[in-house]
């Protein structure tokens, strides 16, 4: 088969084979799976793996294989669509033109400026998707508005993380070494493979965080890595020979994390060079950690106090040791300081931006550094209406977005102002994605006078709320750019190139400039002669800072910077261009000098989970089990993919893991439908009964909604009855308005008859 | 004439993740229905065969199972309407399968040196 390196080929017999790079939708965050569509007659006939991309080599996760079943699926909206806001929550909904969809949607921001001011207007994102990328700058230089928020309680998703590594290193997100800045990757003459690659709550075979290819841990194990898994879980990569895990309580992290560093100092055995040459606070910081005797934290954490030594020593000792954190560390509310210390703990292993440790990039690059500048286009006046963001400055410094939690309760009182209009721009939180006592947030949308949505499928949240419903294209359909983390460690780039299309479906980047370019067209110019959306204009205009364009991305297929090791010893972290890293005190930041201006701890501490039988006795006999949610599936990303079939046939059904022990004294087996309640909340799932999860802890699966059934108000397709995040408190967060324990509440479990009922 | 070539599939289980892409391959590749596979993957565990929390401590197996679908379209190295492999040994997630004529998957399978599978189509 001819196929050569070229982006588009058409055979003999009109078969057209795209190359391309998946993001979303529907999502699979910045990933890039190499891939070739191939398609015929206009149609997508089949999605296989693209042998050149040096990170994937081919490979294709399941959801992206399934991506004809999903492109086809009779349940897509593929046309605009709008609604009477009194029939809110009936299928009543009638197909419109782009232009009739522009024009409601145009009017309608201008409507809400003119009456109730612009920061009446709040555009809702999504996670992980594409549209990370677009939604800020959709609110800030298209809308107008200085009101765009995540609604994850406590910011509780990779921006905690972020925020943390800007106040403490200076940089952007930092990521495992695993030689993806490198076109010869692994032979890479400067790279060094790491021994132990730490995973800490982070399972990144199914989750593929944040433009990780979860699988190159796999691809190091096989040349010699071992695997430190910390994690509440044993997850098949803790199983496999050669691996180990610290198995731990949930939310106890930032106890470990104190543990460990306090063997290194008491045993002598940290990276004396780098902590005495570029680390600040550290005599304080071990005096805290001092405070953190392993007999201590093993009563905590559940760990074997043999084992958090050996993990200590180990980590201390056999270098390099790369290290990922997860999600685990945003949904936490100690979860702030469990990043501190977890940096401390790269820094005592010397692992920062030394080879087969963890690499490092600026806060922001590239598009991820045009979406933070859209806020610009704002006054001071305005932007400093943001939601949140006075009451909240150890968040509003680090994240241009709103404070979440305080979102609702803006939403719930009309305090400081009322909100009227809803953007939800690929989020289907009323769903258990994200928000918290997502009813709460269902009641307070409902009452809103006009709500657009953009996606592409009738949700939960677009059903109960939407009044204007724009259909998205995926990522086959559309053009586009891939930039692993957002633009914070920009690892590589990948074009996106549209291979088929599908109904009258527009991208997000699109979007954002057909009503960018109505409203504000000196920020949106990318249009062409006829008016309508050119995308690869913008991206041109994108591309501009590296040289080329974006059909030479395209006709690159792939792009990677390379990279520089140990910038701090060169003076290229700062932008006095003096060596260190780019904080207030020029060096890693073991205390921060930051925080006790923002009212917290300047060191780490550990603080037990509030809703926790240790915290709240008088409870803990009614709700006896920690439970613990969100591990991905390779089935489903989020609350997407439910209705496609050979996906939901992997996992038809939300699961809670029980251990057997519990489960017995219950009366439960595998199978059973349980109840899983608490004092906020309940949801059903099916029991799997596992030797994986400790005595004591549960797991419940997230995002889930069931798009076979009823999809009108009071059903809402099944939204609220496995719907974990009902359980998960409102406003349960740390100091700096981070992290929310969405991975630990606790609750009670009961057998019960079925889904329903 | 030369006698036709037998075709087989290794497995390189020790880091088979179970991750389903060969799974939804093959059902792509041959137009398999929902009760229909080419490759169905088979769990084994977990449970504990030690004391602790080390990879030796658990047995937790992944076996990708090659149907009778599989075998009619691959056996004999396929007729060419699906390329020169199989989609599943291409996008599989852990790069843990090859396909090939048996003689040279039988010289490899000693080669990997740990737990590993090879099925003749």
């Amino acid at each position: 088969m001819a196929y050569d390196k070229q982006w588009r080929t058409e055979l003999p017999d009109g078969t057209v084979i795209t190359r391309s790079n998946t993001w979303s939708p529907p999502g699979s965050h910045p990933v890039g799976y190499g891939v070739k569509v191939i398609t015929k007659n206009g149609e997508l006939i089949r999605i296989e793996g693209d042998d050149d991309n040096p990170i994937t080599t081919g490979r294709v996760n399941a959801m992206n294989l399934a991506m004809r079943e999903y492109t086809y699926h009779p349940d897509r909206i593929i046309y605009p669509m709008k609604r009477d806001p009194k029939d809110r929550g009936l299928d009543k909904w009638e197909r419109i033109t782009w232009e009739e969809a522009i024009d409601i949607a145009c009017n309608k921001i201008l409507e809400m400026k003119e009456k109730y001011g612009a920061e009446s207007i709040v555009v809702f994102g999504g996670t992980g998707r594409e549209a990370c990328i677009y939604y800020y700058a959709l609110a800030f230089s298209a809308i107008g508005t200085p009101n765009c928020c995540y609604t994850q309680s406590g910011w509780s998703c990779y921006g905690p993380r972020c925020s943390v590594t800007d106040y403490i290193l200076g940089a952007g997100y930092p990521e495992m070494d695993y030689a993806g800045y490198f076109e010869d990757r692994f032979d890479h003459d400067e790279y060094v493979l790491p021994k132990w690659i730490v995973l800490w709550g982070k399972e990144p075979l199914p989750s593929n965080g944040d433009g990780l290819f979860g699988h190159v841990v796999i691809d190091m194990m096989k040349r010699g890595s071992r695997v430190m898994s910390i994690d509440p879980r044993m997850t098949w990569l803790g199983c496999c020979d050669g691996n180990k895990t610290l198995q731990l309580r949930p939310q106890t992290d930032t106890a470990l994390a104190l543990g460990l560093l306090n063997v290194m100092i008491e045993e002598d055995i940290y990276d004396h060079d780098f902590v005495e040459n570029w680390c600040y606070g550290f005599d304080e910081l071990a005096e805290r950690a001092a405070e953190y005797p392993v007999e201590k934290v093993a009563d905590i954490t559940w760990v074997p106090a043999e084992k958090i030594r050996e993990a200590a020593r180990l980590l201390a000792t056999e270098k390099p040791v790369t290290w990922a954190w997860g999600l685990a560390f945003d949904q936490n509310k100690n979860g702030v300081q469990l990043g501190m210390a977890f940096l401390a703990l790269t820094a005592f292993t010397g692992s920062i931006d030394s080879p087969g440790g963890i690499t490092l990039g600026p806060p922001s690059a590239l598009l991820g550094k045009w979406r933070m500048e859209q806020r610009g286009a704002l006054s001071d006046e305005l932007w400093a209406k943001r939601i949140g963001a006075a009451e909240w400055p150890g968040l509003s410094t680090g994240m241009a977005t709103t404070q979440p939690d305080e979102t609702l309760d803006t939403l719930e009182s009309g305090q400081p102002y009322a909100i009227k209009m809803g953007w939800f721009n690929s989020s289907n939180f009323l769903t258990p994605t994200c928000s918290a006592q997502p009813k709460r947030w269902h009641d307070g949308l409902v009452k809103l006078e006009y709500n657009v949505i953009q996606d592409l499928f009738m949700t939960p949240t677009a059903m109960a709320v939407g009044d204007l419903f724009l259909p998205m294209s995926t990522w086959a359909e559309h053009d586009g750019i891939v930039i692993t983390h957002y633009g914070r460690n920009c690892i590589f780039m990948g074009p996106m190139n549209k291979a088929v299309t599908v109904g009258e479906c527009y991208s997000d980047i699109e979007v954002c400039i057909a009503i960018g370019n109505r409203l504000n067209p000196d920020w949106w110019p990318w249009v062409d002669e006829n008016g309508k959306p050119d995308a690869e204009a913008f991206f041109d205009y994108q591309l501009q800072e590296l040289g080329f364009t974006f059909n030479d991305l395209r006709e690159r297929g792939f792009y990677q910077p390379g990279y520089t090791y140990k910038k701090h010893e060169k003076g290229l972290l700062r932008f006095d261009g003096e060596p260190g890293f780019n904080t207030v005190t020029g060096l890693v930041e073991l205390q921060s000098t930051l925080y006790e201006v923002w009212g917290e701890d300047s060191l780490p501490y550990y603080e037990e989970p509030n809703y926790s039988q240790i915290s709240r006795p008088q409870d803990a006999e009614k709700y006896p089990f920690m439970a613990t949610s969100g591990a991905r599936k390779y089935s489903s990303f989020h609350s997407e993919h439910r209705q496609v079939p050979s996906l939901r046939a992997i996992d038809p059904w939300p699961v809670v893991e029980i251990n057997p022990e519990d489960a017995k004294a219950k009366g439960i087996a595998t199978g059973d439908w349980v109840e899983v309640e608490n004092m906020f909340g309940a949801g059903r799932f099916q029991a799997l009964l596992t030797p994986t999860i400790l005595k004591g802890i549960v797991h419940c699966t997230h995002g889930w909604w069931f798009p076979e059934q009823a999809g009108e108000e009071p059903n809402l397709y099944g939204v609220w009855k496995s719907n974990f995040n009902s359980l998960v408190p409102h406003k349960n967060i740390g100091k700096l308005g981070f992290g929310a324990p969405y991975k630990g509440v606790m609750v009670n479990i009961k057998r019960v008859d079925g889904l329903d009922g | 004439m030369s006698e036709k070539k037998q075709y087989g599939l290794l497995c390189d289980y020790k880091y088979f993740s179970g991750n389903h892409a060969a799974e939804i391959a093959t059902k792509e590749e041959l137009g398999l229905g929902p009760d229909q596979w080419g490759i169905k993957e088979v769990q084994v565990g977990p449970y504990k065969i030690g004391e602790g929390t080390d990879g030796e401590d658990w047995d937790w197996i992944y076996l990708p199972v090659p149907t009778e679908l599989f075998s009619r379209a691959w056996a004999d190295g396929g007729d060419g309407s699906h390329g020169d492999r199989p989609l599943a040994v291409q996008v599989e997630e852990s790069g843990s399968l090859q396909y090939g004529p048996i003689e040279e998957l039988c010289k490899k399978l000693p080669e990997l040196g740990h737990k590993a599978v090879l099925f003749l189509l």
